[in-house]
C-alpha cells in the first residue's frame, strides 16, 4: 500500500462539498462586478489606512501636503521635511476562525462548518484579487496562523488549512485577539469569525485590534436553536466549553425570557460594533453562506 | 359523622406511591448547549431562595395528598348523625304539591317544572338521609292523595316520584299537611318536609299542637302569568244562535298584556277575539258570538300571544263548557184572521219553526212543540203545550169569560217571572181584555183591574199560558215588548227539550252524571285520554265521579247490563226483532279557573299559625340548593378545586 498524494478535486471534502467551488467563483465573479471600475483608493473600503508603511523623508516644497509634514523634525532642527510612505501594493485580509468547543454544535450544520465555509468563501474572494490572506484560527488562544497565500490557486491550501482545524477548548477572545494584534504584521482587514459566547466578552480584543490599526469586521455565527431552543419541562443544561451544569424548568414564561436574552444580547453586541466603527454582521446557520457573503459584499461593510 | 362504605378508605393508601414520586428526585433531561451564558442570566432575573422552593414543592405535595384524601373520603360517602339519636327522625313524611301551579315552567330552555324542581330536591333529599330512616310520600292535590306509603325501599319511592304529575286542579296544602302530621305523629319521631310554592293554606290555618317540625322548601321563583280564571255562556234571549260569553282573565306581569282569545267548537277553532289586560289585574271581558250549534264550547289564550306576555303556566290558558244542541221550537199557530203582529213574532224568530193553520185547519196538534189559539178555540185539549190568546171554549184549560171588559189597566206584575223577561208593561194601554178565572196551582203573571191579563200554569209534564188582551185590544203589538213578550211565551213553553246544558265544574270538583236505569258502568274518557270504569250499583241514578284531575271535556257513556240491554233493544225494535242500541254519551267539562292557582308567586312563608310547630322555611336557590345535597358532593368539589390549584401552582409555576 502506498499513499498517493490527493489531487485538488480530491481534496474538496464535506465541510467544502463539490459544488462549493463553484459558489465561490460565483462570487469572486459578483464582488468583481459590484467593484468595477473603482480605482484604487476609491474603494469604500477602508484602503486608506493600509499605505502607512514609512520609507523615508524629503524636503517640503510648495504644493505639498502641509498633512504630510513631520513637526517632530521640524521642532528639533527647524527643518521642513516630508514624511514619504511607501505605496501599498497589496491588501492584507485576516481571517480569524473561532473553533472552540461552542463551535462544534448546531443542527444540520456545526457552526464550525459555517464559518470555515465563511472563511473559505471571504478568502476566495481575496485570492482572486490578487490579495494576501492570512488564516488563523483560536479558541483559548491562536492555534495555528498559515502563511500569507496569494492567487486563486492557493486557495485548496485555504481548505486544507481549515479542515485540519478542529473543535476544542474554551472562547478567549481577549487574550486571542490581544496576542494576534501584537504580532508583527502588515495593516490589513481582520475579519473574526465566532460565536462570541464569551464570559469576558469581545470588548478588550476589539480594542487591541483597533489599536493595532486594523479594519475590523466580525461576523457573528449563531444557530437557530440557540435563538429559539425546542426545550421545555425539566432540562439539566451542560455548558459544552465548562461542562457547568444548570437544572432548568423551561415554562413558556422562561422561554420567552431566554428569547428576550438572546435577542438583547445580539442587538446590544451590533450597537456597540457601530458605535466603534466595527463591521458587523450576524451569520445564522440556517441562512446559505453564500446568501450571506453576499448581504456582506452588498451592504458594503466588507469589500476586498 | 359515619360513613357508609368505609371499604374506600383503603384508597387512601394511593397516596403512598404519590409520596413517593415526590420524593424520588425528578430526573431531568441532560441536554449540551454552546454556552449556559444565556441560561445564567435569565436565572439571575428571579432567583428565589432553595427554601421557597422547597415550601412550594411541600405546598403541591399537600394539595396532592388533600385530593387524595377528600376523593377518598367522599367516597366512603360521609354522613352527619347527631349524637344523640333518639331524637334522629325515623320517619321522614314528604309532601309533594301537585296543584296546577306546580306546572309553573321555572326553566323555558329545558322546559323544567316546579314539579320537576320539587322532584330533584326530594330526590337529594333522599339521598342525604340517614340509612333506615323510613319514607312517606303524599300529593297535595285538591284532595291529599298518598303516593307512597311508609317504606324503607328507596328505589320504590324513587319510581313512585319519576311517576307523578301534577294536576289542573287547585291544591288543598294544609289538608295534606294534617294527613302528613297524622302518619308523623303515629311513627315518631318524624319529620315533615312540604315541597310546594306555598298556594293552599289559609292564613293562621293551626297544625296540632304535637305535630312535629315542619320543613317548607320554597319551589319557584317564577310569579309572572297569564290565564282564564272564569268562563261562562249563555244564548242571548233574542236569538237562541247568539251566545254571549264571559272570560275572566289575569295578568300577574308588570305589564298591560294584549291577548288573543281563540274560540272552539268541538275542537275546531271557529273565532277569535283580541283583548287587553292590565298589569297584575284581573279583569272580565264580555263577547257576543254567533254559535251555529251545541257542543263542547272552548276558549283558550293563543300559545303567540301567551308567549308574548311571558307567561310561564299554560294549565290556565284554556277552558271549556257544554253548549246543549238547541232544536228550534216547532210553533202551530191556530188564527182566524187579525194576526198580523203575532204571526211576524213567531214566524220572524229564528229560534223558532212556525206553522199556521185556520181554525178549519186544525186537526191535531201532534208533532209540535207548542201551539198557539189566537181567539179560538180547540175542539178537545190539544196534545202540545198551548197559548191561548183571548180564547174561549169548554175544552181550554181556563176558564174565559165570553165578554170582554173594557179599559184594564196594569195592576201587578211579576218582574221575576220568565215571560217578562226584556218586557215592559207598565205603561201599556189597553183597549179590552177578556176576563179569566186561573186554574187552581197556576200563576199570575200580569194582573189587571178586569182580572189577569197573563196567566202561566206549569204541570206535571205541561204548560200552558192564556193571554186575555189579543192583537186588536191593546197597543202592545206597536211595542218592542211584545215580540219578547211572544218569544218568552214560546219559549217557556217548549221547554224541556233537547239536552240539558251540564254545569261547568271546576276540576277537582265531583261531578254527578245522571245514569239510565239498567246501566252497570259508566265509562269516563278524560281529556287526556285515560279512561276510568266507574261501577253503578242498581237503583243509583247518579253517579258521582271524583277523578276530574284534568281540565277539559269529559266524555261519559252508559255500559248497560245484557239484560237491560235486550230490554231496550227489544222496545226500540218494537217488533221488528231489533237488538241495535247504542247509548248516547253525555259530555261535560271541568275548567282550571281557579285564582289562587293563576297566582303563580311562590308564598314566602306557609302562613301556619305562628303558635303552631315549628316551621323551617327553604328558599329556592343556591343555599337551599347546598344544603340539600348530601356531604360527599362537596368533598369531591373541593378534591377538584385542589387539584386546579395544584395544577395552576405548576402550570404557572417559574421554578429553574
Amino acid at each position: 500500500m502506498h499513499n498517493q498524494a490527493p489531487s485538488q478535486t480530491d481534496r474538496v471534502s464535506e465541510v467544502f462539498g463539490t459544488d462549493f467551488l463553484k459558489k465561490l467563483e460565483y462570487l469572486a465573479v459578483v464582488a468583481k462586478k459590484l467593484f468595477s471600475g473603482m480605482q484604487k483608493g476609491e474603494r469604500r473600503s477602508t484602503r486608506r489606512g493600509t499605505s502607512v508603511e514609512f520609507a523615508d523623508y524629503r524636503e517640503y516644497s510648495q504644493g505639498d501636503d502641509l498633512r504630510h509634514i513631520d513637526w517632530n523634525i521640524y521642532g528639533r532642527l527647524e527643518k521642513l521635511l516630508l514624511k514619504m510612505y511607501e505605496e501599498e501594493a497589496e491588501l492584507f485580509v485576516y481571517l480569524l476562525v473561532d473553533v472552540s468547543r461552542s463551535m462544534d454544535w448546531g443542527t444540520p450544520v456545526r457552526k464550525v462548518d459555517y464559518a470555515k465555509r465563511v472563511a473559505a468563501a471571504v478568502a476566495y474572494i481575496g485570492l482572486s484579487s490578487q490579495d494576501r490572506v492570512v488564516l488563523s484560527t483560536f479558541n483559548e488562544g491562536l492555534s495555528e496562523k498559515s502563511e500569507p497565500l496569494q492567487g486563486k490557486r492557493q486557495i485548496f491550501s485555504v481548505f486544507d488549512f481549515l479542515e485540519r482545524a478542529e473543535s476544542f477548548g474554551k472562547t478567549d477572545l481577549t487574550a486571542t485577539l490581544d496576542d494576534w494584534a501584537r504580532m508583527k504584521m502588515r495593516k490589513g482587514i481582520a475579519i473574526v469569525v465566532s460565536d462570541f459566547l464569551d464570559e469576558k466578552g469581545v470588548e478588550e480584543g476589539l480594542k487591541a485590534l483597533r489599536t493595532a490599526r486594523f479594519e475590523t469586521h466580525l461576523v457573528h455565527v449563531i444557530d437557530p436553536q440557540e435563538l429559539e431552543p425546542d426545550l421545555d419541562g425539566h432540562v439539566e443544561v451542560i455548558d459544552s466549553e465548562s461542562g457547568e451544569k444548570r437544572q432548568v424548568f423551561i415554562s413558556p414564561e422562561v422561554m420567552k425570557k431566554y428569547k428576550e436574552e438572546v435577542t438583547g444580547f445580539c442587538a446590544d453586541f451590533e450597537r456597540r460594533c457601530s458605535e466603534r466603527g466595527v463591521g458587523y454582521v450576524r451569520a445564522t446557520t440556517d441562512v446559505p453562506f453564500e446568501d450571506l457573503i453576499l448581504r456582506m459584499l452588498r451592504r458594503g461593510g466588507l469589500v476586498l | 359523622m359515619s360513613l357508609l362504605n368505609p371499604s374506600a378508605l383503603w384508597l387512601a393508601l394511593v397516596g403512598l406511591p404519590v409520596l413517593l414520586l415526590f420524593l424520588l428526585k425528578v430526573r431531568r433531561r441532560e441536554v449540551v448547549i454552546p454556552s449556559t451564558l444565556f441560561w445564567r442570566r435569565v436565572l439571575a432575573q428571579k432567583r428565589e431562595s432553595a427554601w421557597w422552593r422547597r415550601l412550594r414543592s411541600l405546598l403541591s405535595l399537600l394539595l396532592h395528598l388533600l385530593f387524595i384524601a377528600g376523593g377518598t373520603f367522599a367516597l366512603t360517602q360521609p354522613f352527619l348523625q347527631p349524637s344523640d339519636t333518639s331524637d334522629q327522625p325515623r320517619l321522614s313524611v314528604i309532601v309533594v304539591d301537585t296543584s296546577a301551579s306546580m306546572r309553573t315552567v321555572e326553566d323555558a330552555d329545558k322546559e323544567e317544572t316546579r314539579l320537576d324542581e320539587a322532584r330533584e330536591k326530594i330526590f337529594a333529599k333522599l339521598d342525604a338521609l340517614v340509612p333506615g330512616t323510613k319514607v312517606a310520600v303524599i300529593g297535595a292535590g285538591v284532595r291529599p292523595e298518598i303516593i307512597m306509603p311508609v317504606t324503607d325501599d328507596r328505589a320504590s319511592v324513587r319510581t313512585a316520584l319519576e311517576k307523578m304529575e301534577a294536576t289542573d286542579t287547585g291544591g288543598d296544602l294544609m289538608a295534606a299537611i294534617d294527613l302528613a302530621d297524622d302518619l308523623a305523629m303515629a311513627n315518631a319521631p318524624a319529620e315533615v318536609e312540604v315541597f310546594s310554592d306555598g298556594g293552599g293554606v289559609e292564613e293562621g290555618a293551626a297544625r296540632r299542637e304535637d305535630a312535629p317540625k315542619l320543613v317548607y322548601h320554597r319551589i319557584g321563583l317564577e310569579d309572572r302569568n297569564v290565564g282564564i280564571t272564569a268562563f261562562a255562556l249563555r244564548r242571548l234571549p233574542a236569538s237562541d244562535a247568539e251566545l254571549e260569553m264571559l272570560v275572566g282573565l289575569k295578568n300577574t306581569t308588570d305589564k298591560e298584556v294584549a291577548l288573543e282569545l281563540q274560540i272552539y267548537l268541538d275542537g275546531v277553532q271557529i273565532d277569535s277575539v283580541g283583548v287587553e289586560v292590565a298589569a297584575r289585574s284581573d279583569e272580565v271581558k264580555v263577547f257576543n258570538r254567533a254559535m251555529p250549534r251545541g257542543g263542547a264550547v272552548g276558549v283558550a289564550i293563543s300559545e303567540e300571544s301567551a308567549e308574548k306576555a311571558g307567561d310561564a303556566l299554560p294549565a290556565d290558558n284554556y277552558a271549556y263548557t257544554m253548549l246543549a244542541d238547541r232544536d228550534p221550537i216547532k210553533v202551530l199557530l191556530v188564527s182566524s184572521g187579525d194576526d198580523f203582529f203575532l204571526t211576524k213574532a213567531i214566524g220572524e224568530n229564528p229560534a223558532f219553526e212556525a206553522y199556521i193553520v185556520t181554525p178549519a185547519e186544525f186537526g191535531s196538534s201532534a208533532g209540535m212543540d207548542v201551539v198557539v189559539f189566537n181567539e179560538v178555540a180547540p175542539a178537545k185539549e190539544p196534545v202540545a203545550n198551548a197559548l191561548y190568546v183571548s180564547s174561549v171554549g169548554s175544552k181550554i184549560p181556563f176558564v174565559a169569560a165570553p165578554k170582554k171588559l173594557d179599559l184594564p189597566t196594569v195592576r201587578y206584575l211579576d218582574e221575576e217571572h220568565p215571560l217578562l223577561r226584556h218586557v215592559e208593561l207598565h205603561d201599556a194601554a189597553f183597549a179590552a181584555s177578556r176576563p179569566v178565572t186561573p186554574p187552581e196551582g197556576s200563576t199570575v203573571v200580569v194582573d189587571g183591574t178586569a182580572g189577569p191579563l197573563l196567566v202561566a200554569w206549569e204541570r206535571t209534564e205541561r204548560r200552558d199560558a192564556y193571554l186575555a188582551v189579543s192583537e186588536s185590544d191593546s197597543d202592545l203589538p206597536l211595542r218592542v215588548a211584545y215580540p219578547n213578550l211572544i218569544s218568552n211565551l214560546v219559549t217557556w213553553l217548549g221547554e224541556p227539550r233537547g239536552e240539558d246544558t251540564p254545569p261547568v265544574l271546576n276540576t277537582g270538583e265531583i261531578a254527578r252524571i245522571p245514569v239510565s236505569d239498567g246501566v252497570k258502568e259508566l265509562l269516563v274518557v278524560l281529556p287526556n285520554g285515560e279512561e276510568d270504569h266507574v261501577e253503578v250499583r242498581p237503583g243509583m241514578s247518579v253517579v258521582p265521579y271524583g277523578h276530574t284531575v284534568h281540565a277539559g271535556i269529559y266524555v261519559a257513556t252508559e255500559v248497560y247490563s245484557d239484560e237491560a240491554l235486550a230490554k231496550l233493544a227489544a222496545d226500540k225494535g218494537a217488533g221488528a226483532g231489533a237488538t241495535a242500541f247504542s247509548p248516547v254519551p253525555r259530555r261535560f267539562a271541568a275548567n282550571l279557573t281557579d285564582l289562587r292557582e293563576s297566582d303563580i308567586a311562590p308564598v314566602e312563608e306557609l302562613g301556619l299559625d305562628e303558635s303552631a310547630p315549628p316551621t323551617v322555611v327553604m328558599a329556592s336557590g343556591i343555599w337551599s340548593w347546598l344544603a340539600s345535597r348530601p356531604l360527599w358532593r362537596y368533598l369531591v368539589i373541593i378534591a377538584l378545586a385542589l387539584i386546579a390549584l395544584e395544577w395552576l401552582l405548576y402550570a404557572r409555576r417559574w421554578v429553574y
